[in-house]
């Protein structure tokens, strides 16, 4: 008895303690109206209620004048309040989060930091200006696939295809590159979402190949390379989980002298090919497969009657690669009887206006594209020009949506399963080392919210960890190194 | 009891002696001829103090120790600090075992075991091999008599680190088969749990005991069956010819070993110096060790350029054809960065950031380079790609010995304070103008852009005329040479390829040089007198510092 109340009290005094240290923080902290000088702007930004905490951490510039950040999140319209400190990030509990989510439509943020001052020997908080976010009902798939790489060159070390939850931050390894004696990984592709049914290649190493996992089975394509005069490069997935539309690059990189810009990657020639996986047959036609055009980045639509592309006539690529721009553009596709359209359809002639169009990735309701624009070329993740354009196929209106784009690069993106997510890679936070971020689109208007930085359990490893975060795709299952065999 | 006790005594200091002998030789050994292999493992990791990091490390076999091994090796930046670690590993790795033995031959063995043990700490070696043995050893010398312990103990090593340790412990100590077990169990657990994104092969066969797990090393193997020899046959090993022909064999296999990894030594070494930019050292180093190898070469070259020597000095040293001037990239972090040294201080920053960015890539096992992060935020910053810059030296701030450098070059970042840097306001200067596609083709016209760049006809000048020399292509030479740059102090070589070349065109004639270089004049006209006679004349050899003797016969 005496023992149990000795606990309590110790518990009771530790709580004590804790809560009057935060009000203290409180108390002393120096109130300003500025924006908090944090990692990634979360200031407006749009959420999904099943979202992972947003943890908080100082901007690098500031990170090593920090001594402490503290947050508290409040449901202003529930009274509701939950809070968190740490030495360089928050690491705010994830039940006490959902539980906050539940019921809230907007959060407010107030962010202290304890700043070391130029003029003062102990380091003071600073409370800044509190921020509001939103909390939509519509909620977002469970998990995101990426690759994670050093944003290089040609020569690669470890590398690797990974897995997060959404909802928790926390990460698993679907297949690192350690297990493939150090070969390539890359262009992971999802049939409708789907942990089921997914493609991969996987370049020198111990297993090179297009790895394809369908109807429970796991094997390589018989990919007739020879024939095709290459590997199978960017994929897509039809709607039926049967046939992949590839495209087949010969491919070079280039490297700038002087340039902000450090690799250009160019296409010698390229052509689309539709594979279906049971026959193992490849189709194609003259509007995918010419001499005289290079057509890449295939995409089909979602109901799978369409097949998406961009287009470019085909040049000289050793004196003539800053003259390439492709068109985004269309074909109709029968996946009964695996034909391709012979009519062709210019979506968006961008050479016509000196931009070039890259991967373009049709909305779930087919009624938007998503796209690439760049100055020219085709691969427009090393353009710092890069930027996300929305195609509304009604309308037939292009729009350049400031509230995702920045002033540095903006490339690979992804559609949620209803289409009011999207997540995209860009480069905004330094130049070089590629993140995800999510943004909420609204079908209705067709434009996005405010993005955010995908949150992660460690908000610290993007500036930690060597990486770039490559190709974010969401997933609607979990996916484990046991689902891959070779 | 008292002839008993003296014995003792004896045994005591003998082994106080020879424990203290080896501790000296060992440490003078890793800090007076092997710095540079010191400095290479320390600068192809990067022992960051972050959780993610460790976690990382914890995930694979080993872990632990492999954590340990790269913690002591960071302190290898400093080769009289770091000695103190790879030979304290030795000498207890050949007490512990020569103890277990209780024999004085088998200080012998010891020798052979310390020899091995060195070899751990060489080149693509990392220090966790060492100390997994070394764990393994401690256990063996503690004799655990319960199997309860010993299978706990097996456990635990093997855990720590690694399962081939685990097994080589269990083997050397068991006496029930059951015991083997343990080690297996833990390797299971792990290549199904936390390390399955390793292969099978890679995780059993030590892949945190060296740099390239594809690419398996003898060492823990010879040290491992050793261990296991000694545990197993105490009383075969402990007798005198057994530990005379261990013995033998140890400075056998250690000599062959040391003379190959010598000639290594000296590069790593070359290599050493050139990041500490001490350009004087690397001539002397080139002076006192023929080179040998096509990197050894291209620091000695940037060294002559960077002292403003080349042009007098380029053929008074063995050249091997232009890529001792202008690297190939190659697939290899060591050569790789080498290359970016030259293209970094030749002012070709892309290049020089895309060959260290290659560099660190390159690395086998997928560690991060400090040497490269380091020299990836320098190219960052003098580009002004603050942004990227302040990404790794946040990286470089989370590790002991760079800590310092990082928040000065931070400190200068924030206050726009980077060309106080002569290093970095220097390669500014130097940087081309004009952007372009990097081709190692048409490399000259590269150079020629940097020399209307910097205009100060500078080392980028100088590099352009060498590499016509190494390329013995005279038109070249001639398109760029400019003889008033150097007004009266132009370099001999330079010299001697213009009136080489002049010669060759009939536009120059012997007599008339006589009258303006009569040594230089003298020694062209001797060497064509002796080549025209008998181009296998030995006598031709005292001409081999000329760039003539370097056109007719490399």
């Amino acid at each position: 008895m005496v023992r149990s109340l000795q606990i309590k009290s110790i518990l009771l005094i530790t709580l004590i303690s804790l809560y009057s240290c935060q009000t203290d923080i409180r108390n002393k902290a120096v109130v300003t109206n500025e924006q908090p000088p944090i990692y990634s702007d979360i200031d407006s930004i749009v959420i999904p209620r099943n979202i992972a905490p947003l943890n908080i951490m100082p901007s690098i510039d500031i990170l090593s004048d920090c001594e402490g950040v503290f947050v508290e999140i409040l449901d202003p319209d529930n009274m509701r309040i939950i809070e968190s400190e740490g030495e360089k990030s928050t690491k705010i509990n994830l039940e006490e989060w959902r539980s906050l989510l539940k019921k809230a439509n907007r959060l407010q943020i107030t962010i202290y930091i304890n700043k070391k001052q130029p003029t003062q020997k102990e380091p003071v908080w600073e409370r800044y200006r509190p921020l509001t976010v939103f909390v939509s009902n519509v909620e977002i798939e469970p998990w995101v696939a990426y690759r994670k790489i050093a944003p290089g060159y040609e020569v690669y070390g470890k590398m690797g295809i990974y897995q997060r939850s959404l909802e928790t931050g926390s990460e698993h390894i679907i297949l690192e590159n350690s297990k493939t004696h150090n070969g390539c990984l890359n262009c992971h592709c999802f049939s409708n979402h789907s942990g089921a049914t997914f493609s991969l290649h996987l370049r020198g190493g111990s297993n090179p190949g297009t790895f394809i996992k369908r109807n429970g089975t796991d094997r390589f394509a018989n990919v007739p390379k020879e024939e095709l005069g290459g590997s199978f490069v960017y994929p897509s997935w039809h709607c039926d989980g049967r046939h992949i539309a590839y495209s087949v690059n010969k491919t070079q990189q280039m490297f700038h002298t002087k340039s902000h810009k450090r690799i250009e990657v160019v296409d010698h020639w390229s052509k689309i090919v539709v594979f279906d996986t049971e026959t193992e047959k490849y189709t194609t036609n003259t509007i995918l497969s010419s001499d005289s055009v290079f057509v890449t980045f295939p995409s089909f639509s979602p109901d799978g009657n369409w097949l998406y592309y961009c287009k470019a006539k085909a040049v000289d690529i050793a004196s003539e690669s800053q003259n390439v721009r492709y068109a985004l553009c269309r074909t109709p596709f029968d996946a009964q009887s695996n034909t391709i359209g012979s009519e062709e359809e210019i979506l968006f002639d961008a050479p016509s206006r000196g931009l070039s169009a890259t991967f373009p990735r049709v909305s779930p309701d087919g009624d938007f594209v998503a796209f690439c624009l760049c100055r020219y070329g085709q691969f427009s993740i090393w353009h710092p020009e890069s930027d996300i354009a929305i195609l509304d196929l009604n309308k037939g209106t292009i729009r350049v949506d400031n509230n995702i784009n920045s002033s540095d690069t903006e490339s690979y993106h992804s559609w949620s399963h209803d289409g009011k997510w999207m997540i995209f890679s860009t480069r905004r936070a330094n130049g070089l080392f590629t993140q995800p971020y999510i943004a909420h689109f609204d079908l209705t208007t067709g434009s996005f919210s405010k993005p955010f930085l995908m949150p992660i359990e460690r908000i610290e490893d993007y500036n930690d960890e060597f990486y770039s975060y490559n190709v974010p795709e969401f997933v609607s299952d979990k996916i484990t190194s046991q689902d891959i065999c070779f | 009891m008292n002839s008993s006790l003296k014995h003792r005594n004896h045994l005591l200091s003998t082994t106080t002696t020879t424990l203290l002998a080896a501790s000296i030789v060992a440490y003078l050994f890793f800090a007076l001829f092997y710095w540079g292999h010191l400095n290479y493992s320390e600068q192809m990791q990067m022992f960051m103090y972050n959780e993610t990091y460790i976690k990382h490390l914890l995930q694979q076999p080993g872990g632990l120790i492999s954590i340990v091994a790269r913690w002591f090796t960071q302190w290898y930046i400093n080769p009289w600090i770091g000695a103190i670690f790879p030979s304290t590993i030795s000498v207890l790795f050949g007490f512990l075992i020569s103890k277990k033995i209780s024999n004085r031959n088998t200080y012998f063995i010891s020798a052979f075991l310390l020899m091995v043990m060195m070899h751990f700490t060489l080149k693509d070696h990392m220090m966790a091999g060492a100390m997994a043995m070394l764990l393994t050893t401690c256990c063996l010398f503690a004799d655990i008599k319960s199997p309860v312990w010993r299978i706990a103990s097996s456990t635990a090593i093997s855990v720590i680190a690694g399962p081939l340790a685990g097994l080589t412990y269990t083997l050397s100590s068991f006496h029930r088969i059951y015991e083997l077990l343990p080690p297996l169990l833990v390797f299971t657990l792990f290549q199904t749990t936390v390390s399955s994104q390793y292969s099978f092969i890679v995780n059993f066969l030590g892949c945190e005991y060296y740099r390239d797990s594809l690419e398996l090393r003898y060492e823990p193997y010879i040290t491992g069956l050793f261990i296991i020899f000694i545990g197993q046959f105490r009383r075969v090993a402990a007798k005198g010819y057994v530990a005379y022909v261990l013995c033998a064999l140890s400075v056998i296999a250690f000599s062959i070993s040391a003379f190959t990894s010598r000639a290594e030594e000296v590069v790593l070494q070359y290599d050493k110096l050139a990041r500490q930019q001490r350009w004087n050292d690397i001539i002397h180093l080139a002076d006192k060790h023929p080179l040998s190898s096509k990197t050894a070469a291209l620091y000695t070259n940037l060294s002559l350029a960077q002292t403003g020597r080349i042009g007098d000095k380029l053929f008074h040293y063995e050249q091997f054809g232009e890529e001792c001037l202008i690297p190939r990239f190659m697939i290899d972090p060591f050569t790789a960065m080498a290359g970016a040294e030259v293209f970094y201080w030749l002012g070709l920053v892309n290049t020089a950031e895309r060959f260290t960015f290659e560099a660190q890539e390159a690395i086998p096992n997928g560690d991060k380079s400090v040497r490269a992060i380091k020299k990836l935020a320098q190219c960052n910053i003098i580009k002004g790609d603050y942004k990227v810059a302040m990404r790794y030296l946040s990286m470089l701030k989370q590790t002991a010995c760079y800590r310092r450098w990082a928040t000065q070059a931070e400190e200068y970042i924030k206050n726009d304070r980077s060309d106080d840097v002569a290093e970095w306001s220097t390669i500014r200067k130097r940087m081309i103008n004009d952007d372009n596609y990097f081709s190692e083709r048409d490399f000259d016209k590269t150079l020629a852009q940097l020399v209307v760049t910097s205009s100060d006809f500078g080392i980028s000048y100088n590099y352009l005329l060498s590499l016509s020399l190494l390329k013995k292509d005279l038109q070249m030479f001639k398109e760029y040479y400019r003889p008033q740059v150097f007004k009266d102090k132009t370099p001999l070589y330079y010299k001697e390829a213009y009136i080489y070349n002049m010669l060759n065109d009939g536009s120059l004639h012997l007599k008339e040089l006589q009258k303006s270089d009569h040594t230089l004049a003298n020694r062209i006209q001797s060497f064509i007198q002796m080549y025209q006679a008998n181009p296998d004349d030995s006598r031709l050899s005292q001409f081999k510092d000329m760039f003539i003797w370097y056109v007719a016969y490399k």
